[in-house]
């Protein structure tokens, strides 16, 4: 088999330049191996093989991507760089936004991150290498890649992918509210629980949903395993489930608050575990009776 | 320049008259306030204020709850801020841009955001890029999240989602 070499060429498709600083930095910067992989960037697109796209693609950009893509050799592989590339991020839905890029090319590898760490940067163009491998050979495009590189810790103060701790989660919405970026949905199902996801892909890392949730249930990882094929796009979502429970006094089904909630309301032991498992009818009952029967 | 000075200047020259306030900031910079009792007074203003060799600094507008329209033009003269309120009750104005090319974009924003229009106004062209905008849109209530966050108003990347994960 004939060694492939991947000649890389970046377009900026109206990004803040963001996810171009991590790249140059990820491009440069010896620990992030990208030499390791034989890439070769190159300054004119005909000789390129790989390309890498930043931005949410802005209407006054879309002309120089679709020339761009006219000039590639073929086979080719896409790699998008950044939460705009993928879904459009905070840019959802602008007018002036014509992306995200999949509408006019055929992506292959996604990373997301607003913007992504420099490993996850790395990782995604060598899954986008192992991609160009298998097209050059003429086989299909894998569902699943190994990931290469291992570690996607960030230090202590960086947000990475957003979680949630689902005993704390009270369904309030109120993150859901105040995300800038369409990236969490609240829904309720038929049998009384609750669905909370987060599709990463939409996030942007800005934090505004841990910082207004009144339970500090969801919160930042410092992980940074962003990178993802295609057929990952959608499927890249944080499922929290959120329940109803039966009151141990009259039986009825109620949404529990958060045991956070809880202790910072009630912090005598003995009337905390007074309020444990009831609903808020009875908690009500029980507390007055304690107070004045 | 001082608030006596420009009060001389237009009196004369309107002829529905209007009221006058003096103010001082904390700082100690005077400005005044001048109400019209008739918005065709606006031009008198206008050339005053293009006499002293002052600019229209920005222009602002309101709709009240009878339905009329207040706005407010925001002078400057060599540091004294002179305000002036007008109301209109047909949704238009005389436009002073001819007078004060300064009162351009302020004026064609009026016209766009309330549905105002500047009589006289040189300029045709509309100013907001965004064609969704619907003429007067600041006429309606908008809520503050939707203001501040522009929440995303399609679900189409939702849609693509709730299809693709295992529930
Ligand atoms: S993903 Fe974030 S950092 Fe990257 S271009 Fe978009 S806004 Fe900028
Ligand atoms: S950090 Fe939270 S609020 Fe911000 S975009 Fe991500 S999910 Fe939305
Ligand atoms: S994560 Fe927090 S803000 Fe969001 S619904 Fe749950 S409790 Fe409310």
């Amino acid at each position: 088999m004939s060694k492939v070499i991947p000649k890389l060429f970046r377009i900026n498709t109206g990004s803040c330049n963001g996810c171009d600083v991590e790249f140059v930095a990820t491009a440069f910067v010896d620990k992030f191996q990208l030499d390791t992989l034989g890439i070769e960037l190159v300054s004119d697109v005909k000789d390129a093989n790989l390309l890498v796209i930043t931005g949410p693609l802005s209407a006054r950009s879309e002309s120089f991507l679709k020339n761009a893509l006219g000039k590639l050799k073929k086979p080719f592989v896409v790699v998008g760089i950044g939460t705009c590339s993928v879904s459009c991020g905070i840019f959802r839905d602008s007018y002036a936004i014509n992306g995200p890029i999949d509408k006019f090319v055929e992506v292959d590898v996604n990373i997301a991150g607003c913007p992504p760490r420099p490993q996850s940067i790395a990782e995604g163009i060598a899954k986008g290498v192992k991609v160009l491998e298998q097209k050059m050979h003429g086989e299909a495009t894998p569902k699943a890649i190994d990931t290469i590189f291992k570690d996607f810790s960030a230090p202590e103060s960086f947000r990475g992918r957003m979680s949630l701790n689902e005993e704390n989660c009270t369904a309030c919405r109120t993150c859901e509210t105040v995300c800038p970026s369409n990236a969490i949905e609240i829904s309720s199902t038929d049998d009384g629980w609750f669905v909370h996801k987060i599709w990463h892909n939409s996030c942007c890392f800005c934090g505004n949903c841990a910082y207004f949730c009144p339970t500090d249930a969801i919160f930042a990882t410092n992980s940074f395993d962003t990178a993802k094929l295609q057929s990952e796009k959608f499927s890249d979502v944080n499922i929290g489930y959120i329940d109803y429970q039966k009151c141990s006094c009259c039986g009825e089904m109620y949404m529990p608050p958060s045991q956070g909630l809880l202790n910072k309301s009630y912090i005598y032991n003995n009337v905390s575990k007074l309020n444990e498992r009831i609903c808020s009818k009875c908690r009500k009952e029980a507390n007055f009776k304690r107070m004045y029967a | 320049m001082n608030i006596e000075e420009f009060n001389n200047a237009i009196k004369s020259k309107t002829f529905a008259g209007y009221e006058l306030k003096e103010d001082k900031d904390s700082y100690g910079n005077a400005s005044a306030w001048i109400i019209l009792n008739d918005k065709k007074d606006i031009e008198a203003v206008a050339n005053a204020v293009k006499a002293y060799k002052g600019r229209c600094i920005v222009a602002t507008a309101y709709k009240n709850h009878s339905g009329t329209h207040t706005v407010i033009y925001h002078f400057d003269i060599e540091g004294l801020i002179i305000n002036v309120q007008l109301e209109t009750d047909d949704q238009s104005i005389v436009s002073i841009t001819p007078t004060l090319p300064s009162a351009n974009w302020a004026e064609r924003e009026i016209r766009e955001m309330y549905g105002v229009e500047p009589i006289g106004h040189p300029d045709k062209d509309r100013l907001f890029l965004d064609y969704s905008l619907a003429k007067g849109v600041l006429n309606e209530y908008i809520s503050l999240s939707k203001m501040q966050l522009g929440v995303s108003e399609t679900d189409i990347l939702w849609e693509n989602v709730n299809k693709e994960i295992k529930q």
